[in-house]
């Protein structure tokens, strides 16, 4: 299967900057998987994100040097608004991205910039409603939701547009536990019912960690270490450049400095119970 | 932080004969009524056309903002009134201010009817009708998204500063200027930040992707429209005609009491 | 050293809220805290905390009932006075930021309150160093980066010592490395004898850095409790729409096993080997 993206060597410095945001960056996506991006504050994530439509290089300007390609279009041969197609962007912000007043009309602005006749654009409007359940809020202003159901609308909003991949640059920065827990039960069930690749970046690791695929690690502008959550998690690396390791990887490694060794590291609840259930029955 | 004036003036989601008009039939009536208030100075006319716009105010089911709006403007009617009440020459001064006042008051009627019935989308819609450039439409709509956010942007940052010891009372009006500058200044810059995000978001919703862009709302001209527009032009014509060619001239003058 | 113990540094007595004519946010709170403590206030996005915070400083009066910092009444004084006795740091520090260099940002509350000025020098100097500000001294605080400028918010306001801090979601956004900086800010604090109260939804940060929390749901206090109590108790959190932490949370699946209230992970790797060394022994 080919990679739907795929990054050679990507690097980027912003305009009047000394240092490059992010450097050599190799990667490869496929088609249907939901990745997990992750890495302190200013490792390069959101420049990385920025640089999968387009936003950088044409609304960002900087040297750019690398090749990244998504879903066969070079990123700096194709604008921002033909990328748009393929590549759903949401925000860590969920107000400054609704721009109409009210939430048909701001899933209907992305299908009337692509010129869809209006009997399409009133069909997905109900189909993305409903993927979301979110019917209820059709008619509502942004400033009448919460910030939950704003970032639902961004989704929303991008899915309308049926692109091939949704990124997400930490969407539940500004949500409660509970909002946030809900956002990703959706991205989970989107992306299997969809089956559209998914880019999440995230701290919130406890709570993702078990529903991912694959995890990116990036540390000051590089990618540090990249696999499956199980592999990445208990890499020393991840603690020494200072992520926030889930409790039950930390238990999981607790248990094995006194000898204690479960059969693999859980990633949420379900699976410790289970291992511990194992373990305490011998 | 809602003014009592401004009440009149915002949209409410009644569903009114008058809320579901086409925006340019409401937009012709406004014309009318301005014509029709700038033609006639005379007191029994003015008293009319005031009053013909009430009934619209109640078929609106508007009647509480709209009196919450006339209690706010109620300084500047007064002002228009006492200043030509004043400085008018005494013979019809009385009557002359009182249609003054009564003409700025109709004017700001009619207006306040127009915004509190009409759809901000629709007005959009209305607009690019009559071939404003779309450009322009879309700032209109985005600038009403975001009031009641920079409203609010505006409040949390008072919070902040005034709980830095910031007192913004002061009797002398240039020290009370300079204690805005805290407040100001990162309004101003949350702003620019806030722009920079919402042209990302809409770059990344394909917006100029293509010159030509489709509308997800319409707005047909209905019968109502029609029947509408065309008694707003009759009524005109009407007033026109009683003005000018036969002539009406004022029937009730007052006089101020001193020359 | 008792006596400021037993004192109340907050009260709250049967405080309601509401803006104008609309749904009361807070309902009837009553609360007293002491002088010295550490507090976390948790609940959900809506439950009221930001609009308690508000009370604390005079920002809002309550509609019903009193507010009172060491005994005096909320409603007979201004917000710059109760400035003074009680430093709020508000979530967004570009909401507030607004001075040419990062000194004249941080003198700003001291010259407002009529600090001589060697005093707001000094006051400045220690306060930035001590959050390893002071290289930045003259720089924008524009110019710095998201949790630097976190930090220059926060220096502000300990910059003229008030001896209640109250800190409106101080996690959100903030990384890992960010928010043990936060937690070493907060220890520093409660050494020097401070009454901390900090609002939050991070439940993990709660467990890391407060021995007493207060459960806010729909503006009425569920719970003020040792934190230990309140985190373990799935019930209560489950009624302020809250998630309960990771470890407790498994530990509740072993209840016959383990007990309730374990919180830590090193808790409940102790836990676990008793349990075996109880079977293999």
């Amino acid at each position: 299967m080919n990679p739907i993206i795929e990054a050679l060597n990507l690097s980027f410095r912003y305009a009047g900057e000394e240092r490059w945001a992010i450097k050599s960056i190799n990667l490869k996506i496929y088609p249907g998987e939901f990745v997990l991006i992750t890495g302190p504050s200013g490792c390069g994530k959101t420049t990385l994100c920025r640089c999968f439509n387009g936003l950088i290089p044409h609304f960002y300007e900087g040297e750019l040097e690398g090749k990244l390609i998504v879903d066969g279009l070079d990123t700096v041969k194709n604008q921002t608004c033909k990328l748009a197609q393929r590549v759903g962007m949401v925000f860590q912000n969920p107000e400054n991205q609704l721009i109409m007043l009210s939430v048909e009309d701001e899933i209907a602005f992305g299908l009337e910039n692509l010129n869809l006749p209006r009997n399409i654009i009133k069909e997905r409007i109900n189909e993305v409603l409903r993927i979301l359940g979110i019917e209820n809020l059709r008619h509502k202003s942004p400033h009448e939701l919460s910030g939950g159901e704003q970032q639902k609308v961004a989704i929303a909003a991008c899915l309308a547009m049926r692109p091939k991949i949704l990124v997400l640059d930490e969407p539940t920065a500004h949500l409660d536990p509970l909002s946030s827990k809900a956002l990703f039960d959706v991205l989970y069930d989107i992306r299997n019912k969809l089956n559209i690749t998914i880019i999440l970046v995230e701290h919130r690791l406890d709570m993702v960690a078990s529903t991912v695929d694959k995890v990116i690690v990036m540390d000051k502008g590089q990618i540090v270490l990249q696999g499956r959550p199980r592999d990445v998690f208990i890499d020393p690396i991840v603690k020494a450049i200072g992520i926030g390791v889930p409790k039950l990887i930390l238990l999981y490694e607790d248990l094995l400095l006194n000898n204690i060794k479960l059969d693999f590291p859980p990633l949420n609840i379900d699976e410790a119970e289970l291992l511990l259930k194992k373990l305490l029955n011998r | 932080m809602s003014l009592g004036i401004f009440q009149g003036f915002k949209f409410n989601r009644n569903n009114t004969i008058l809320h579901n008009l086409d925006p340019r039939a409401k937009l012709v009536y406004i014309l009318s009524v301005l014509t029709l208030s700038l033609i006639f100075s005379e007191l029994y006319p003015m008293l009319i056309l005031f009053l013909s716009t009430i009934p619209l105010v109640i078929i609106a089911r508007s009647l509480n903002e709209w009196l919450r709006s006339m209690r706010g403007g109620f300084m500047i009617i007064l002002m228009i009134f006492l200043l030509n009440y004043f400085l008018l020459p005494a013979e019809n001064a009385l009557s002359l201010s009182i249609s003054l006042a009564l003409r700025f008051l109709t004017i700001f009627s009619v207006f306040s009817i127009f915004f509190m019935t009409t759809y901000p989308e629709n007005l959009a819609i209305a607009l690019i009708k009559l071939k404003a450039p779309y450009d322009y439409t879309l700032t209109f709509t985005m600038a009403l998204r975001f009031i009641p956010t920079l409203a609010k942007e505006a409040q949390t940052i008072i919070d902040a500063q005034r709980s830095r010891g910031l007192e913004l009372e002061s009797r002398n009006f240039i020290i009370r200027i300079k204690r805005l500058i805290p407040i100001l200044i990162p309004l101003f810059i949350n702003s620019l930040r806030r722009a920079s995000q919402i042209a990302e978001a809409m770059e990344s919703r394909a917006f100029g992707y293509s010159s030509k862009r489709s509308y997800f709302h319409e707005l047909n001209f209905t019968l109502y429209d029609i029947l509408f527009t065309l008694s707003c032009i009759i009524l005109t014509s009407l007033g026109l005609y009683i003005k000018f060619y036969l002539g009406y001239s004022e029937t009730l003058v007052l006089a101020r009491p001193w020359p | 050293m008792i006596s400021k113990l037993s004192h109340p540094a907050i009260t709250f007595e049967d405080v309601w809220f509401s803006y104008s004519s609309s749904e009361p946010i807070l309902r009837g709170i009553n609360l007293h805290i002491n002088e010295g403590d550490a507090v976390a206030i948790l609940g959900e996005n809506g439950a009221g905390k930001t609009t308690l915070i508000k009370h604390l400083n005079g920002l809002l009066k309550p509609t019903q009932g009193n507010v009172y910092i060491y005994g005096e009444n909320t409603k007979s004084k201004s917000v710059a006075e109760l400035s003074r006795k009680v430093g709020v740091i508000f979530q967004n520090p570009d909401h507030q930021l607004f001075a040419e260099t990062v000194e004249e940002e941080v003198s700003f509350a001291l010259k407002n309150f009529n600090y001589p000025a060697h005093v707001v020098s000094l006051r400045v100097e220690k306060i930035l160093k001590m959050l390893d500000l002071w290289e930045y001294r003259k720089s924008s605080p524009f110019s710095l980066s998201g949790g630097e400028r976190k930090r220059v918010a926060i220096a502000s306001i300990l910059s003229y010592d008030p001896s209640i801090i109250a800190m409106d979601e101080p996690t959100v956004g903030q990384d890992y490395a960010q928010k043990q900086k936060l937690s070493e800010i907060i220890r520093l604090l409660q050494i020097q004898g401070k009454t901390i109260i900090v609002v939050t939804h991070d439940i993990e940060f709660v467990c890391e850095n407060f021995s007493k929390t207060i459960i806010l749901s729909k503006g009425n206090v569920l719970a003020y409790d040792f934190t230990r109590n309140i985190l373990t108790n799935f019930e209560l959190l489950l009624k302020a729409h809250l998630l309960p932490p990771q470890i407790p949370y498994l530990a509740s699946r072993f209840n016959s096993i383990l007990p309730k209230n374990v919180l830590y992970v090193w808790e409940m790797r102790n836990e676990i080997l008793r349990v075996m060394g109880r079977l293999t022994v």
